[in-house]
């Protein structure tokens, strides 16, 4: 891909500190190597297969704005289709100061008080860079949402954050920044979608969080069954911050995450909860890191995974533990279901400690559904492949339970798909 | 005697960091080169299929990249090392007939004294060449073969042949290059079929010279339904400049057969013990690896087990203490190939003073097969708030008929158990030593007493000013 397409010029007019922080990265982008085999965290998904080369970035315009009507049950609204964005908030919640806003608006300066307060963010991001693939990221970074939410404001219904993707061989790079002032509480379901054409998805999000700030946030991918999609996101918690992050993996043809959830401040505490679905030719690599960096800080983690036919999936999760974190709970778990031969879940739970007066431990297993169950199951009616799908829908109950309602039902679709038999 | 400066800092208790004068009668020049792989070659008087083979290794070795993971290695001075040092001309079987310095060295480490007592044979290498080896009568006569490797190359060429090199190839890694390219010493052992040795033999490895590097190399066959259990030993002087320890162990266990692989590696501080051991295990064999690792600056070792038939089981048990300036970067590979195969990982650390325990495994299970079942069980101790950890275990599961599970747990001393154990009038130090000899008890347990009871008191001098 040539760095000299008109995509890494941005918007007609940015302003000086967003050309700065472009060329800043696009000079990163130059630099930085593609990820290799050989380090870690790449050695089972290769860079390749997201034909960065055959893709075209998706220039920095994201379409009109449209005002959207009124949504039952959410407190406001941005939905992108690659064309329209459409956003709404309740009136209410504008007149404490929470902003729910396409990241060109605020880049732009278009009703945002102090836009260059982006540049420290942005730059955060740059720095967590080690590789092409975020660099290219943040040099390309075009569309996104940027919400924001003042000190002691409470939202009681959720926000809603629909991304959708579609145009063929695209190359998008849509970046999101969720701000939670000191004390507010809120929750965001955060929808990622996209066609059936071939295309790339390279994103980030960056999830701040002040002391004392309760956020939950809701992840769920159901992309198109052609979309690669890489992610690099941060979460960073200050002071007694609590983050409840919960996401699905159910769509998408190759996938490679990397979220860090940074324990900043002293007390900051925060559960990951996620679930992932492989068929067929899928390939998800998916990784986590717990970084205890405050003292009195918790973390928890908990994983479940199901592959089949050729499908692999690789979890990667890391428990780190700086010296400057005593008092640190943390623990992570992860569990694979195989579910046909052939198919591939590896799993590798890591720690890094670097202190000694820490609560730490992992568990994980694989293993296949259990055919005594299966076979009581049989002896009470049910068909084979109903036994098994009832079994394996069990692991994941927990999980599916903590989903929002409104979107339980179309998780349990993905399940049976994912689980039931071929 | 000769006396470096004492690393006291960090080598306050080890008691085996004395050296002896130089005696050798041959040394090969300094470094690493072609002329030095045919030197060592010649004078063993090897076959030309050996020196060969030893020279396609030393080849692969340059080619081959450091290790990119793993323990920091690049103070490692190929060109500053002694690849071969012949300590005597000859071998013998009688410790009367070794040297003064040699003699004495053995003596103080206490090995004739062990072999009269517990043992069924030994040998003893001293620099480069296995000085001393003897076995059992009895078992001679049953036909167990226990000799350095070079006298099997000669006597029995058509063993070695048939396994050297295929377990652990010469380019494997690149310090099994190394190794290959110019081992000398180390052991051989047959087992035939259905002879179980009931007592265990013992290897012992001694560095005596500065800047030295040790590469010995071990193939142990066992034959259908036989038993061996072999117990390796090291240490070395205290110097200034670090030494390399680099060896290959290779092990056979032929269907039916048990093998179990005892260390206790009790290096000095200034070594670097870079080491690849595998087995592979037939249907129904069952290999064990006991691996207690208290010495050496840094350690990097993962013995594997390749369960090649069904039946087939494989057990590694770990104990690692990592001291100030210590980094022991150990743990186990199990690789499941064949149908109705288990395995059993159990790794304890333990660490102080800013010392690194790693723990690396890989547990692997090939795509159709069937009834796999594995368990890892990881515990790390940090005695105090600058010891490090670390955990990186990897699962690669292809098959849907399989039963994997890991666990790993880090934790300090509890205060209860401390406040416990000193409310009964025990002191605060000796209470720590108990808990932390609780804590490995259930591997050291596993190794014969007279060798648990020296790992117990490495460890308690490991110990030593750790509470309070």
């Amino acid at each position: 891909m040539s760095l000299n397409t008109p995509a890494f010029t941005g918007w007609p007019k940015e302003p000086e500190w967003m050309k700065a922080f472009r060329a800043r990265a696009r000079a990163e982008a130059t630099d930085q190597p593609w990820p290799h085999r050989r380090v870690e965290e790449w050695h089972r998904t290769d860079v390749t297969g997201f034909q960065f080369e055959n893709r075209q970035p998706l220039p920095a315009q994201q379409g009109a704005v449209k005002a959207g009507s009124p949504l039952e049950g959410f407190s406001g609204y941005l939905k992108s289709d690659g064309a329209t964005v459409t956003v709404w908030l309740s009136p209410a919640l504008t007149e404490q100061g929470v902003q729910l806003l396409p990241l060109g608006d605020v880049i732009l300066g278009k009703g945002v008080a102090k836009p260059d307060a982006l540049d420290a963010v942005f730059s955060e991001m740059l720095r967590q860079v080690d590789n092409k693939v975020p660099a290219l990221h943040a040099a390309l970074l075009g569309s996104g949402v940027f919400l924001s939410v003042p000190a002691q404001v409470v939202i009681e219904a959720p926000l809603l954050i629909e991304l959708t993707e579609a145009q063929q061989d695209s190359l998008s790079s849509p970046h999101v920044v969720i701000n939670a002032g000191r004390a507010s509480q809120f929750q965001v379901v955060l929808r990622r979608s996209s066609s059936e054409a071939p295309l790339t998805v390279n994103s980030g999000m960056q999830l701040l969080l002040d002391e004392g700030a309760v956020v939950t946030l809701v992840d769920v991918q159901e992309y198109g069954s052609q979309t690669a999609w890489v992610d690099h996101s941060q979460a960073r918690l200050g002071r007694d911050a609590q983050l409840f992050h919960w996401s699905a993996q159910l769509g998408g043809r190759l996938v490679k995450t990397d979220l860090a959830l940074n324990l900043e401040g002293e007390g900051a505490s925060l559960k990951t909860h996620g679930l992932y679905f492989a068929v067929q030719d899928q390939h998800k690599d998916i990784r986590v890191v717990q970084n205890h960096r405050a003292p009195n800080t918790s973390s928890y983690a908990l994983y479940k995974g199901a592959v089949r036919d050729r499908s692999r999936t690789v979890f990667q999760g890391l428990i780190e533990v700086a010296p400057q974190a005593p008092r640190t709970d943390a623990y992570l778990s992860n569990k694979n279901l195989v579910l046909t031969d052939g198919a591939r879940a590896d799993s590798l739970p890591q720690l890094k400690i670097d202190t000694n007066d820490v609560k730490c431990s992992h568990g994980s297993t694989t293993g296949k559904v259990n055919e005594d169950e299966v076979f009581y199951l049989m002896s009470r009616g049910f068909s084979r492949a109903e036994a098994r799908l009832l079994i394996a829908e069990g692991l994941f109950a927990d999980l599916i339970a903590e989903a929002p309602e409104f979107l339980r039902q179309d998780i349990e679709g993905y399940v049976v798909r994912a689980l039931g038999a071929p | 005697m000769s006396s470096e400066p004492a690393l006291n800092d960090f080598a306050v208790d080890y008691k085996y960091g004395f050296s002896m004068p130089e005696t050798g009668v041959i040394k090969a020049e300094k470094g690493l080169s072609e002329q030095v792989v045919r030197q060592i070659s010649a004078a063993k008087g090897e076959p030309k299929w050996m020196l060969e083979y030893r020279l396609r290794a030393y080849e692969t070795f340059r080619k081959l990249p450091m290790p990119h993971w793993g323990a920091y290695l690049s103070d490692i001075d190929f060109d500053d090392i002694y690849y071969y040092v012949k300590p005597t001309e000859e071998q013998t079987t009688s410790w009367e007939d070794l040297p003064d310095e040699i003699r004495t060295t053995y003596d103080r480490l206490g090995i004739p004294e062990a072999e009269k007592k517990f043992l069924a044979g030994v040998g003893a290498q001293y620099d480069s060449e296995v000085v001393y080896h003897n076995i059992r009568k009895d078992l001679e006569q049953k036909g167990v073969l226990f000799s350095d490797p070079e006298s099997a190359v000669r006597e029995h060429p058509e063993i070695v042949k048939k396994y050297f090199g295929t377990v652990i190839p010469y380019n494997d890694n690149k310090f099994a290059a190394l190794n290959t390219a110019v081992w000398s010493g180390g052991s051989f052992i047959y087992v035939p079929p259905g002879v179980k040795v009931d007592i265990p033999l013992q290897a012992y490895f001694r560095v005596n010279t500065k800047s030295f590097g040790q590469f010995e190399r071990t193939l142990i066959i066992v034959d259908e339904g036989a038993f061996v259990h072999y117990i390796e030993g090291c240490t070395a002087p205290t110097f200034t400049k670090d030494s390399l320890h680099s060896a290959v162990v290779e092990i056979v266990a032929l269907p039916g057969a048990r093998v179990r692989y005892s260390t206790v590696q009790n290096w000095s501080n200034n070594m670097y013990n870079l080491v690849t051991k595998r087995a592979f295990a037939y249907e129904n064999a069952t290999m064990e690896w006991v691996d207690g690792n208290i010495g050496s600056k840094v350690t990097m070792k993962y013995p594997a087990v390749f369960l090649m038939g069904e039946g087939a089981h494989g057990e590694v048990l770990s104990i690692a203490f990592a001291n100030k300036g210590q980094e022991q970067d150990t743990g186990a590979k199990i690789l499941h190939f064949a149908s109705n195969t288990s395995s059993v990982v159990t790794a304890k650390s333990i660490s102080r003073s800013g010392g690194v325990s790693s723990y690396r495994g890989l547990i692997k299970a090939g795509p159709g097969l069937k009834n796999i079942r594995s368990k890892v069980e990881c515990d790390a101790l940090l005695l105090d708030e600058t010891a490090k950890t670390n955990t990186y275990p990897v699962m690669d599961i292809q098959t849907d008929d399989v039963s994997m599970e890991h666990e790993a747990k880090v934790s300090k001393i509890s205060e209860d158990q401390l406040l416990y154990l000193m409310s009964r009038g025990i002191s605060e130090e000796e209470a720590g030593s108990m808990i932390v000899n609780g804590f490995i008890d259930p591997l050291v347990k596993q190794l014969p007493m007279e060798y648990a009871i020296e790992l117990n008191r490495l460890i308690e001098l490991e110990m030593e000013g750790s509470v309070g």
